[in-house]
């Protein structure tokens, strides 16, 4: 059941009647009610992996009781190792299996031993990657003391399964989530209203532009034979575009549901294409799981590593595990150690330009910041050429056609004259609301008439495009 | 909680509100451009035309009115033929069919005259609900595409969804026709003869064109019957306005074992109330699959059009009527 879908609006619209006209009473009845409904939500897609999310969840419930029954360091080590190859077993299988047969086939086979065919057929179970990262949170902050354990176990179920953010998050922190789950919820008109405007903005940018962009998108890095270097600086932007609406939308869309059952989720996407630096672009994109790695893998490291180049080998570790983290490819692979190089390279340009940034903003330091802009970006959009490409075969064909420079008669560009009007009035709202909390986060000073004029504009936007329902892109991994 | 409610209530009020008064206002030939073009031009080019072809690019491109009119007019039978060139470019099957039926019922095609409606199957089921919405505007047109994958939902999708496509294609077309960017019709504007362009064998793609193989049919059996009985009620609303109303088939290379062959077209040819043209057929005229001829992998350029038009007129002379 995708967001965008009728069925999910009535799903909704059921869930949130009952939720808070036959339930608000009772904070404990609305949460065995979220798992319910979360379960049936989930349960939609394919029931059979609803047992791997109830592994996951009893597995963190009791090792977090127990964590924080004992002081022994030996038994508390010993429990978060049980969580952490629980969790990380049941994904290393569904996620990683062939990938890592393969490869050890591979590798095997160069020295002459041969394994035979050791590969399944195995189905990825949608959202395995985000709340299994979200129930190992819970555990290693209460192995940190940095939390104490819930003994509400519908809580704590309904927290992992949250179906909003289940499928395709934001990767929520315990910390974070959980206690709103353990006290009464109050509806609010405001916050209501700032949902409606998350969910209208974040379907306008799956809806209008991620889907009007994709068939342009898949045109370039997947069917055509030989895309000139014009047809791809053209799709470049497009296709990062794509990926940022598709996904931020749906972050978006989340936060919305959620504020509309009273929740506050994590902000995972801060106007990322406005950052000047590799390392701003990293705090801005897909921030839930940037942020996760850096508490969980980044800042461990730097603590145990005696390395004096931890920094740098920490650094790689997370891109890589980042790139591995969205699918078990050699493309993703090198993704990872490509942005952790452009993030050093970045660290040696912004060194080197920063002395001539004056506080003062004068013609030379915004000069300096548009050039900063345009690396970070280019950053990005060069190494989407791994991150969007199925293979590496592929890479290198769409870079030997870069030879062709083209002309303009022979780009292919597959996109209307109304998505593209869509790119421009999107980023225009996105640039002017650059310091708020989202691109459509308007400020209630502005006349009733006119947001209402521009809600049933983007309304009427929506609608006209929801002919075809396309799965969100994060979805795969 | 009320105050959201109320103000939900509302906005969902006016959206249905302004989406019923599109709905009211809208043509119901709205989004399609050029067949707009066409009804405009036809007052003025081709006031006593008698004799109209309707369809996709397939009619656009194929059917040169002139030569039909040269080729018809010797004989006896049809001395007075005057033909107009109505296809468009985009149009399926059931496109087709609204417009015919509409076409007839604003008299845009008049009484006592001769109409080729152009009879294909969809290639691609998710063409579907992509580009084209006006066929949709009635629900039981819609329930004709419904295949096992759609239901109610899908409906209600698609009808709202051409509600507001229509007012956002409406600025976009009215951009398009301010900055005159629409090259089709710039060029139909130009050159274009009783609403015929032909395609410039000059321009030919780099790789040699194959005609298309159609393997894929949107309809699955389970529609056909459905189908049988829209193409039939489409033939009573001509014969009731004095049209006479004749399917054709274009060149496609479908053989008479494909699906859609034995299930529709079969069947439609032993009712002696329906009159169909079949030009799919590369047995019977494998001149007309002569990759030569071809622009692109389904368009015959110029000179394959008017071989096109030549075999459509002299099956034309031979239907008994």
């Amino acid at each position: 059941m995708l967001f965008q879908t009728i069925h999910f609006l009535f799903f909704f619209i059921a869930a949130f009647a009952v939720y808070w006209f036959l339930l608000s009473k009772n904070h404990r009845r609305q949460n065995t009610f979220l798992l319910i409904a979360s379960y049936f939500f989930y349960g939609l897609w394919d029931y059979r992996f609803l047992s791997l999310i109830a592994i996951s969840t009893i597995i963190d419930y009791f090792v977090g009781l127990q964590l924080a029954k004992t002081t022994d360091q030996k038994h508390r080590k010993l429990l978060l190792s049980l969580s952490l190859i629980g969790n990380l077993s049941m994904l290393g299988f569904f996620k990683y299996y062939n990938f890592f047969i393969e490869s050890l086939t591979y590798s095997l086979g160069i020295l002459g031993i041969g394994l035979g065919n050791l590969t399944m057929d195995i189905i990825l179970p949608v959202g395995i990657s985000f709340y299994t990262l979200q129930t190992l949170s819970y555990t290693i902050d209460i192995y940190r003391e940095k939390i104490e354990p819930t003994k509400d176990f519908i809580a704590f179920s309904a927290f992992v399964s949250f179906f909003p953010q289940l499928v395709a998050g934001p990767i929520e922190r315990a910390s974070n989530l959980l206690p709103q789950f353990l006290i009464p919820r109050q509806f609010n008109y405001d916050y209501a209203v700032k949902g409606m405007q998350m969910i209208l903005w974040g379907l306008f940018m799956k809806v209008v532009i991620a889907d009007s962009l994709v068939e342009n998108h898949y045109h370039i890095f997947l069917y055509s034979t030989s895309p000139s270097l014009l047809s791809q600086l053209i799709d470049l932007p497009m296709s990062a575009t794509m990926l940022y609406c598709d996904f931020a939308g749906y972050s978006l869309i989340a936060r919305g549901i959620a504020r509309l059952m009273g929740f506050e989720l994590m902000r995972n996407f801060a106007f990322p294409f406005f950052a000047t630096s590799v390392s701003e672009f990293w705090k801005r994109w897909h921030i839930s799981l940037t942020s996760w790695l850096m508490d969980y893998v980044f800042k461990p490291f730097l603590r145990f590593s005696s390395s004096k180049n931890k920094a740098v080998y920490g650094l790689f570790l997370v891109f890589v595990l980042c790139g591995l983290w969205h699918g078990a490819q050699l493309t993703f692979l090198l993704w990872g150690g490509l942005t952790a190089l452009f993030y050093l390279f970045d660290r040696g340009i912004q060194k080197l330009l920063g002395r001539y940034m004056k506080p003062k903003i004068t013609i030379v330091s915004k000069t300096i910041t548009l050039f900063l802009w345009c690396t970070t970006q280019s950053f990005f959009m060069i190494s989407g050429y791994l991150f969007f490409s199925p293979s590496l075969d592929r890479t290198h064909s769409l870079m030997s056609s870069m030879l062709n420079l083209g002309t303009l008669d022979s780009i292919e560009f597959k996109v209307n004259t109304i998505p593209v009007f869509a790119i421009f009035i999107f980023y225009g709202f996105e640039y002017f609301h650059r310091k708020r909390n989202f691109g459509f986060d308007l400020s209630p000073r502005i006349p009733r008439v006119v947001r209402w004029g521009l809600y049933l504009l983007i309304s009427f936007m929506v609608v006209s495009y929801l002919g075809q329902t396309i799965n969100f892109v994060y979805f795969q991994f | 909680m009320r105050r959201f409610l109320f103000h939900s209530i509302l906005f969902g009020s006016l959206f249905f509100g302004a989406s019923a008064l599109i709905h009211m206002a809208k043509p119901f030939y709205f989004e399609n451009a050029m067949f707009r073009e066409k009804v405009t031009k036809l007052q003025e080019e081709c006031p006593s035309c008698n004799t109209f072809f309707l369809g996709s690019s397939l009619t656009f491109r194929h059917i040169n009115p002139m030569l039909f009119d040269s080729l018809v007019n010797k004989s006896s039978k049809y001395p007075k033929n005057k033909t107009y060139n109505l296809g468009s470019s985009g149009v399926n099957f059931l496109e087709a069919m609204y417009l015919v039926e509409h076409s007839i019922k604003n008299n845009i095609i008049p009484k006592n005259s001769t109409l080729f409606v152009e009879l294909r199957p969809h290639s691609l089921k998710d063409s579907l609900f992509t580009a084209k919405n006006t066929f949709y505007r009635q629900p039981e047109d819609l329930e004709l595409v419904l295949s096992p994958y759609q239901n109610f939902f899908d409906k209600v999708n698609v009808i709202y969804s051409s509600n507001a496509q229509y007012f956002f294609k409406s600025i976009h077309g009215g951009i398009l026709s301010t900055l005159n960017k629409n090259n089709v019709i710039k060029r139909l504007k130009r050159h274009g003869k009783r609403g015929f362009v032909p395609l410039n064998m000059h321009l030919k793609s780099k790789n040699k064109p194959t005609p298309l193989n159609v393997s894929q049919v949107l309809y699955g059996r389970k529609h056909m019957a459905s189908l049988r009985e829209k193409l039939k009620l489409v033939n009573n609303i001509a014969k009731s306005h004095q049209i006479r109303l004749i399917y054709l088939v274009p060149n496609l290379s479908l053989d008479n074992s494909t699906d859609w062959k034995v299930h529709l077209i079969h069947p439609l040819q032993k009712d002696s109330t329906l009159e169909i043209i079949d030009m799919a057929q590369p047995q019977l005229y494998p001149e007309l699959f002569d990759p030569d001829l071809y622009y692109d992998d389904i368009h015959l350029h110029k000179d394959g059009a008017n071989l096109y038009t030549q075999l459509v007129a002299d099956a034309y002379l031979k239907l008994e009527h």
